[in-house]
């Protein structure tokens, strides 16, 4: 079946809502923007003049900014053509704690989507969760874990939390295997020598940090302790099951044992 | 398999790897270079080497320098009181092209971008703080470029100037955000330089 030619014609212009990534330089004045899209999942696409200081983009193709975009299909990059702002998380610029979880978020979504797969809930829950750390004092790293573990779990890497990955048991869960990617019971745990000890108040909050909305995080109770170790393993599953280094959380790490180390001082 | 001797061909290749250079006038260039007096060649020939091997970074502000100090270092008309952080070398030419600041300048060599796994260490961030302590300098300017990586960089230099009881101000907002500092024309730039406000 033929289509009109007026309808053919539309094919190369798409239009979606993204949020962007990353940015790239290319050339003298020219940039790749790499966003997640609602409609198109992720994509690279060139914004052209953008770096000139009258470009019409302007600041809109930032890092942590919503649009509403129309692209040109290109034979290889696709062009935009038009990005019209529906909300910048200046919430989470401004402050560098927050940006540097925001920057989190971003880099995960960005390792973790691959383009031409699209997933509407992977851009809704960033700007959900974008939009909530932006707002939140208390909790910004509670906010980041929750965006991690629901990713994980969208994108089809989320560890074992329901039972044993050995025997199945429900009970006697004290360990946690990054090979096998999930909890192990004390049994299956001696014959794995990959196994961390996890405690049983981590197990739990992950497994609620998983089932909460983010509108009832506030509700979440948990302590340092205890969200400090999940994030240890979740970030440690993620370098073993994608064989990548996350570079933001490497950065937040190194950021945080210095200033630790000058408190010592 | 090429319409030219090897020698041209090269000269067109190479110029070609130049930012804004085509095809088109790299093979321009190539040819006037060729048709032109042979001293103007060897001329431009020395003028590339020399500057490679020549410049080096200013040991105060890491700007490009020919000494151990740049000539912006070693004016003693500039006013040591005012430092004019910036990202890039560039930036500084796009500075002083609007003869509005008469200070010094410290050369970042970048910006922190956690997704690049570019950290403050990779920047001369240590050694600009290190220069203020227990120096004359009155006010820092930081100029990083008007995007979410030069206001992030601007903020973490901030948070260490806090200890050193100097002034802290960023360039004002005059200029189009996202746009790069070095592409800016001289009245906006002016302008935010004027308009700059402490953080
Ligand atoms: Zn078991
Ligand atoms: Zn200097």
């Amino acid at each position: 079946m033929t289509r009109p030619e007026s309808e053919k014609r539309d094919l190369r212009n798409f239009k979606t809502r993204g949020i962007v990534l990353k940015t790239f330089k290319l050339g003298e004045a020219d940039k790749i923007i790499t966003l997640i899209t609602e409609a198109e999942g992720k994509i690279a696409a060139v914004a052209k003049g953008i770096r000139r200081t009258k470009s019409r983009f302007g600041a809109r193709l930032e890092p942590f900014t919503n649009l509403n975009l129309i692209f040109y299909k290109g034979r290889n990059l696709s062009t935009i053509t038009s990005a019209d702002i529906i909300k910048v998380y200046d919430g989470v610029t401004g402050e560098l704690d927050r940006i540097d979880y925001g920057y989190a978020m971003l880099e995960l979504v960005d390792k973790l989507s691959v383009e031409g797969q699209s997933d509407p809930r992977i851009y809704n829950m960033l700007a959900k969760s974008l939009d909530l750390l932006s707002r939140t004092d208390n909790g910004k790293r509670l906010v980041l874990s929750t965006f991690d573990i629901k990713l994980l779990a969208f994108s089809g890497f989320l560890p074992n939390i329901n039972e044993c990955t050995g025997c199945s048991s429900k009970t006697g869960l004290t360990d946690f295997s990054f090979t096998q990617g999930g909890i192990l019971c004390k049994r299956c745990a001696d014959s794995d020598p990959s196994s961390v000890n996890i405690n049983g108040d981590t197990i739990e909050l992950m497994r609620s940090l998983l089932l909460t909305p983010f509108k009832g995080l506030k509700d979440v109770k948990t302590d340092t302790a205890t969200l400090g170790e999940l994030n240890n393993i979740i970030d440690k599953h993620i370098s073993y099951h994608l064989s990548i280094r996350l570079r933001v959380r490497d950065f937040i790490d190194r950021q945080a044992s210095k200033e630790s180390s000058k408190q010592r001082i | 398999m090429s319409y030219y001797s090897e020698p041209l061909s090269n000269l067109i290749k190479e110029l070609q790897r130049l930012p804004g250079i085509g095809p088109k006038t790299a093979q321009r260039l190539a040819f006037f270079i060729i048709e032109g007096p042979a001293a103007n060649g060897e001329k431009l020939a020395r003028a590339i080497s020399l500057a490679k091997t020549e410049i080096r970074f200013c040991k105060q502000c890491f700007n490009f320098a020919s000494d151990d100090l740049c000539p912006i270092c070693l004016n003693s008309k500039r006013d040591g009181s005012f430092i004019c952080v910036v990202e890039d070398a560039k930036d500084i030419f796009a500075i002083e092209k609007t003869h509005h600041f008469n200070g010094l300048y410290h050369v970042l060599h970048g910006t922190i971008s956690p997704i690049d796994g570019i950290g403050p260490e990779h920047l001369k961030i240590t050694e600009l703080i290190e220069r203020v302590k227990g120096s004359p300098v009155k006010e820092v300017v930081i100029a990083t470029n008007p995007n979410v990586e030069g206001e992030q960089t601007a903020m973490y230099i901030s948070k260490l100037l806090k200890e050193c009881k100097v002034k802290v101000s960023r360039i004002a907002s005059g200029l189009p955000v996202g746009g790069d500092i070095e592409y800016a024309d001289e009245v906006t730039l002016s302008r935010a330089l004027d308009g700059r406000h402490e953080i």
